[in-house]
């Protein structure tokens, strides 16, 4: 068996341009294959940690996935707001231990800002019940103080103290700002690899404040109130767009959800996170699989490239055959010989993938944290990505089949009067 | 004495063909003899050579190698006789092209333990064995040399080499000289048929140069029937 591979590897060595070629497109194939699937587990991993702690997630009726999706993720917009009325019955609720509000809808540079209250920074819980924390600063005080995340800080190279103005709506270009109002940074959180840490906090009252002299969406005309008058207005909201909340006891939890979605004045949905981001996987899962099976195909093309390529020198290797035949080779080690070879480049092409794909991971991971908010973590290979690989293996031992068979009937039908 | 290959009422026919291509009633190699055989392109020299090496199986008849009717043989079992006991050497590209001389050379070793214990057994390691080998046919240091840049005549030496390599007690040589010139095939056939004395081996020579044949103890001819005919008893 060992001299038959030390005759596999020489003979590979032989045809690496073309088995070398080969490899490389099972390699990258392979790199796909895991890529995908990591990206899967991490975003998932990635959504699971950004929120813990909240039992509750409110807002106006939609669909629950929805809902998650835009309260917590800041992914989508909210079709309408609840009533700040609304929000302090759920808050005065006698099983509801805390309520947060939370008002979204103005961003500064693309990331998002969100209206809250100090009780955002006690209460809000991400990964496994970990508190938010300040590296620098403190929470707001002021109508127009701002607590960044990390990547807001960092990505824009803000300090404690610097002036921002925030612009209304979402998006990067085109928008309207509120450049009468600018506010001034009081703290900065510490990372938390949650879509947190793309977040400007600002008060409620703040939310109101700059929206004060705007009507359906855009100031009004010739009419500003300057940043020092506002606090002679009444600046608590009129509505938010979503509630986080937490229960007494867990169990009643729902009993609560039970009631806001009873409840009379205004249509209310309550979900447990955990549940809506079930959901949500129920309808990921579907291109998720369509993924795989994409990049499994592709996969699969790269080993009946393997197959093509060890079929097509199959002519030009018949007088070795017979002469390995012809020095005691048994027909099974021709068979075995073929198939060795294909397990060999298969082996090398998954070896390959690994290594692009950690080098691809370290080099992308700060571009798609940034632009997908999901953290690549450098990993070995997981479980699933090792199932993975050792189906690739098996196609690759099927790659090796039909050369293999095709290389015995030669052997069988050649003898030793192969003379090419 | 001893026979080394013995055939007795073998016929053979390929799948599909309207008469045997061959029809032996008997054949007989003393061990250690030096045997001609002579025959026409066409005469079933190679299905011959493929019978007795036990690539392909016989269909009629008895084929005795070293006492053992390989006919009915599972094919492991003859492809190990094969290994452990014959050694070939072809008309031309003999050699695997990716290995090199001494690989190539101890490639018998690795497929037959026999092989490599009496390639052992004249003392040194398989390589130094290997390397006298080379040196009594005139191959001093090209066990380095890729296989593919030696002489046509050189190559011949190599598969030499490999096919007496743990003394197997038959070698057999299909056109071994074809591709050489006149000077070149005669001083082949010497070192061949003095290594061959050397180790005890019968030799099966198979060439339609009848010039050669003097060399041997006696000549069996194929003629265009296909039976094996025995010319001149030289013993």
């Amino acid at each position: 068996m060992n001299h038959l591979l030390h005759i596999a590897l020489r003979s590979a060595w032989n045809r690496r341009l073309t088995l070398g070629l080969t490899l490389v497109a099972i390699a990258l194939s392979v790199a796909m294959l895991l890529g995908v699937e990591r990206l899967r587990y991490e975003a998932h991993r990635g959504f699971s940690l950004s929120i813990s702690g909240t039992d509750l997630v409110v807002g106006a009726r939609t669909s629950p996935v929805q809902l998650i999706l835009y309260a917590v993720f800041r992914i989508g917009e909210a079709t309408s707001n609840i009533a700040w009325k609304s929000f302090q019955d759920i808050a005065e609720n006698p099983l509801v231990a805390w309520a947060v509000p939370i008002s979204l809808g103005d961003s500064h540079h693309g990331f998002p800002v969100m209206g809250t209250t100090p009780a955002y920074f006690e209460h809000f819980h991400y990964s496994d019940s970990r508190q938010l924390s300040f590296v620098k600063g403190q929470p707001f005080r002021d109508v127009f103080d701002v607590v960044l995340g990390m990547e807001v800080a960092s990505q824009l190279g803000y300090v404690i103290g610097d002036r921002i103005i925030l612009s209304h709506g979402m998006g990067e270009v085109g928008l309207l700002a509120h450049d009468d109002k600018p506010f001034i940074v009081s703290g900065i959180l510490a990372p938390t690899g949650t879509p947190v840490d793309r977040t400007l906090h600002i008060s409620l009252e703040g939310i109101t404040a700059i929206h004060l002299n705007w009507v359906g969406g855009v100031p009004m005309h010739g009419f500003t109130i300057p940043g020092e008058h506002v606090r002679k207005f009444d600046l608590t909201p009129k509505d938010v767009t979503a509630a986080l909340v937490g229960m007494k006891s867990r169990a009643a939890v729902f009993k609560v959800q039970r009631q806001i979605n009873e409840y009379k004045a205004e249509p209310l949905l309550a979900v447990m996170p955990g549940v809506a981001l079930e959901q949500l996987w129920q309808v990921v899962g579907v291109a998720e699989k369509t993924l795989l099976a994409v990049t499994s195909m592709v996969v699969f093309v790269g080993l009946s490239g393997l197959a093509a390529v060890l079929l097509a020198s199959l002519n030009e290797r018949r007088r070795e055959m017979a002469v390995l035949r012809a020095i005691g080779a048994r027909r099974r080690d021709i068979f075995l010989l073929m198939v060795s070879e294909s397990l060999l480049v298969t082996l090398g092409g998954i070896v390959l993938g690994i290594i692009l794909l950690s080098a691809a991971s370290l080099t992308l991971a700060p571009w798609v944290q940034a632009n997908y908010g999901i953290s690549l973590q450098p990993a070995l290979v997981s479980v699933t990505e090792l199932k993975l690989l050792v189906g690739v293996l098996v196609v690759g031992l099927l790659a090796g089949l039909l050369p293999g068979y095709r290389a015995y009937k030669m052997s069988l039908m050649d003898g030793l009067m192969s003379r090419i | 004495m001893a026979l080394a290959i013995e055939i007795r009422d073998l016929r053979f026919r390929y799948p599909g063909a309207a008469v045997d291509c061959l029809d032996i009633e008997l054949l007989r190699v003393e061990a250690g003899a030096r045997v001609f055989l002579y025959g026409p392109s066409g005469s079933g020299k190679s299905t011959l050579l493929s019978l007795i090496g036990g690539v392909i199986p016989v269909q009629q008849g008895t084929l005795n190698l070293l006492g053992k009717n390989i006919a009915h043989m599972r094919p492991a079992i003859c492809d190990r006789l094969r290994a452990d006991h014959i050694g070939f050497i072809f008309q031309q590209f003999n050699l695997i092209p990716y290995l090199s001389v001494m690989d190539n050379v101890l490639l018998p070793c690795r497929f037959s333990s026999r092989r490599q214990q009496r390639a052992l057994a004249g003392g040194g390691t398989l390589s130094e064995t290997a390397r006298r080998l080379l040196s009594h046919l005139q191959l001093e240091n090209t066990e380095h040399i890729p296989v593919t840049q030696l002489s046509v005549g050189q190559q011949q030496r190599v598969a030499a080499a490999r096919a007496l390599i743990g003394k197997p007690e038959i070698v057999i040589a299909d056109e071994p000289t074809s591709a050489l010139d006149a000077d070149r095939q005669s001083a082949f056939l010497d070192l061949l048929l003095q290594e061959c004395a050397e180790a005890n081996t019968a030799l099966i020579f198979v060439s339609h140069n009848r010039q050669l044949a003097a060399q041997f103890h006696y000549e069996i001819a194929l003629p265009s029937i296909n039976k094996a005919v025995l010319i001149e008893d030289v013993i």
